[in-house]
């Protein structure tokens, strides 16, 4: 990443003015069109919403990139674990 | 110490060139990135080992024995053995007086649902109606619990009476535990909800704040950065992420996978690119510098032992096709589809086939790629990650498909570990297990990869053609923070394995999960926020002609979906059955 250290920070300082605010207000209200309308139509199509009711009901944050994020996997290591351990072949 | 050098395409870069400075070790972002690193992880070393729970070992021990004895006594999982599983996974000294202080001090904005201040605050009065609502619910879950108990109960004895040997009287006593697992988690959901207290996070958002600016200005100062501009920048720096964790705590958003990190970034390049982000702060938006202090934190997460966790089955199917599967996608980027970049073409091949965001951000750091290069893997990671969490498990029910196989293609395929965990309780807890497992182990690969891309650009890529670059200076141009990330798991797993069953509750579920991962989470959305605010679309667009970071991501997607289902058949039901039996019972 240190080679974008020399090349940002020069072009963009032109940004601003009414222009500007007009395209962050644009920019929000597509985030906010994202979470509010577009993903919860998507939560109820017949496809993903079986899915979607799994990850509520187990309250899993789908969102966690690494595995000392997830309490699932903790106990899922544990159990995998004793079963490995407790093979009797 | 650094210099400027010209490559082909006259691009200029920051490299550094054969020249060594005892002053590096405290100018130099790389070193310092080390030292604040592990005086996080020998802080939290002293916080978490002196103090271990109350009779640790003699819990330890009791669980254990009970668990061996279960073992021996049934066919499968009996009520007393799922306690003893249950002593087992409670023993955790984040739980202890200490680590609820450190957690309620460092913790991050609350999930919410449709009022976004809930993230921050919740009063007394709200607190108290969610309670009310929940209490019915609650009572109802107990009481099934408690049904569901005795019935186990009952079925146990009946098919204890006949020694275990009684096939069917087994399949019910199973069937009938089952249901009072499930009952248990049910009541277990209910309960935090019917005990919901009043908070308020933002004073101790202040307080982090402060205690985080100033931990990182002496360091800044030492760069040569304006400290004044630098704390005010990083003020800005710090509402952003939190902005970024309010977002991103969602819970549709959060249920998609779209978490903090990537709202950070957008968040970010929207300022950047409509208002354009002020001098100061960019003073403030150290990219580097928290990313590598948060990878030196993630070395420690990297407990080698932990590979072990399934057997050989697993270290083949994480161990083996991953690195193949890197290997063949940089080289299909670079033969076949011809990618300008080479840091982009490994950062793309790194997140997509070993584990998404975190593969993504050590590659990039270990290689240089840029921040709009970063930013776009981890956007494609985030995008694809969303799709196949909810396409493969349908396809691997529709196909009727072994919860291990389908459990180990998970989890050896979706990037992100949370994904996974959400795509494989979609085939069951054992599925669910399995994918969990196998994306664990995979998680540990990071530090090897990570590495080796560091040593390979230093030798290989970083030079002119038919240039031989010698040891030492492969030594100059090594990013000196991998040498803290390598360290710290190095440390940290010898110490989790000479520990035993203490490294868990101590190490793990303590200096780990309880302290040094959430600081590093906090690192890592500074770092985000950061590159969003330094970005610039147009120099994104670039990277984006002729669609070739999509086609790469989607033709090594598919060669790691092939090797993966292969390698996973293989191991798990022709090398290996009896590891899958023993996980089916």
């Amino acid at each position: 990443m240190q080679k974008m250290e020399t090349e940002t920070g020069e072009k963009d300082r032109k940004q601003g003015g009414l222009s500007g605010w007009l395209r962050l207000a644009a920019g929000l209200a597509l985030i906010w069109t994202m979470a509010y309308v577009i993903l919860p139509w998507g939560s109820r199509l017949p496809v993903i919403a079986p899915i979607m009711q799994a990850i509520e009901d187990s309250d899993i944050d789908a969102g966690a990139y690494w595995y000392t994020q997830s309490e699932e996997t903790a106990i899922a290591q544990m159990y995998v674990r004793h079963a490995i351990d407790s093979r009797k072949d | 110490m650094a210099n400027q050098a010209t490559t082909a395409d006259n691009e200029e870069i920051v490299r550094d060139v054969g020249k060594w400075e005892w002053s590096e070790l405290f100018k130099k972002e790389d070193w310092l990135a080390i030292w604040l690193g592990f005086i996080i992880l020998i802080v939290g070393v002293l916080i978490f080992l002196p103090r271990p729970p109350a009779d640790l070992d003699a819990k330890l021990a009791k669980a254990s024995a009970t668990l061996k004895a279960e073992d021996a006594r049934a066919p499968f999982h009996t009520i007393e053995w799922h306690q003893a599983n249950d002593a087992k996974t409670g023993v955790r000294a984040s739980k202890e007086p200490h680590g609820k202080t450190l957690a309620k001090w460092l913790s991050r904005p609350a999930k919410w649902t449709a009022n976004p201040m809930q993230a921050l605050y919740l009063s007394e009065s709200k607190a108290a109606e969610i309670r009310e609502n929940a209490a019915a619910a609650f009572a109802q879950a107990k009481e099934r619990t408690g049904a569901a108990l005795a019935n186990a109960e009952t079925a146990q004895t009946a098919a204890a009476a006949s020694g275990f040997q009684n096939t069917e009287l087994n399949k019910v006593a199973e069937a009938a535990i089952k249901e009072w697992r499930d009952t248990r988690k049910n009541e277990s959901s209910a309960k935090s909800k019917a005990e919901t207290k009043a908070y308020n996070k933002i004073p101790y958002l202040i307080g982090i704040m402060i205690i985080f600016m100033l931990f990182f200005t002496p360091g800044a100062k030492l760069m040569g950065k304006d400290t004044a501009l630098f704390m005010k920048g990083f003020i800005f720096v710090f509402l952003l992420a939190i902005a970024a964790e309010v977002i991103g705590g969602q819970t549709t958003l959060r249920s998609y996978g779209f978490g903090p990190l990537i709202w950070a970034i957008l968040g970010g390049m929207l300022i950047a690119n409509t208002l354009g982000t002020p001098r100061f702060i960019q003073e403030g938006a150290q990219t580097e510098y928290f990313i590598k202090t948060g990878l030196v934190l993630l070395g420690a997460e990297i407990l080698f032992g932990k590979i072990l966790a399934i057997g050989q089955a697993g270290i083949f199917v994480a161990w083996a096709v991953t690195p193949t599967v890197l290997v063949l996608t940089y080289i299909f980027g670079q033969r076949v589809l011809k990618m300008e970049s080479k840091t982009l073409n490994i950062t793309v091949s790194s997140d997509m086939c070993v584990c998404g965001v975190s593969a993504a951000i050590a590659t990039a750091a270990a290689c240089r790629a840029t921040k709009e290069e970063l930013t776009i893997a981890l956007g494609m990671s985030m995008l694809f990650t969303a799709v196949m969490m909810i396409a493969l498990p349908s396809l691997i029910v529709a196909l009727g498909m072994h919860p291990v196989l389908g459990g180990a293609w998970i989890g050896g395929t979706i990037d992100s570990t949370g994904a996974v965990v959400a795509a494989g309780a979609f085939l069951g807890e054992v599925g669910m297990f399995v994918a969990a497992t196998i994306k664990m182990i995979q998680n540990v690969m990071i530090g090897v990869i990570a590495f080796a891309v560091a040593v390979y650009w230093c030798a290989k890529v970083d030079c002119t053609p038919g240039q031989q670059v010698s040891k030492m200076e492969i030594w100059y141009r090594f990013p000196k923070f991998v040498l803290g990330f390598i360290l710290a798991s190095v440390i940290f797993s010898l110490m989790f394995e000479s520990m035993g069953a203490r490294g868990t509750a101590l190490l793990d579920h303590g200096v780990l999960r309880g302290f040094t991962r959430i600081c590093r989470e906090w690192f890592f959305i500074f770092a985000f926020a950061s590159i969003g605010l330094t970005s610039n679309f147009r120099e994104m667009a670039k990277h984006f002609k002729g669609g070739k970071p999509v086609i790469l991501y989607v033709c090594g997607q598919s060669l790691n979906l092939l090797l993966t289902l292969l390698a996973a058949y293989i191991m798990f039901f022709v090398v290996f059955p009896g590891v899958t039996e023993s996980l089916m019972n």
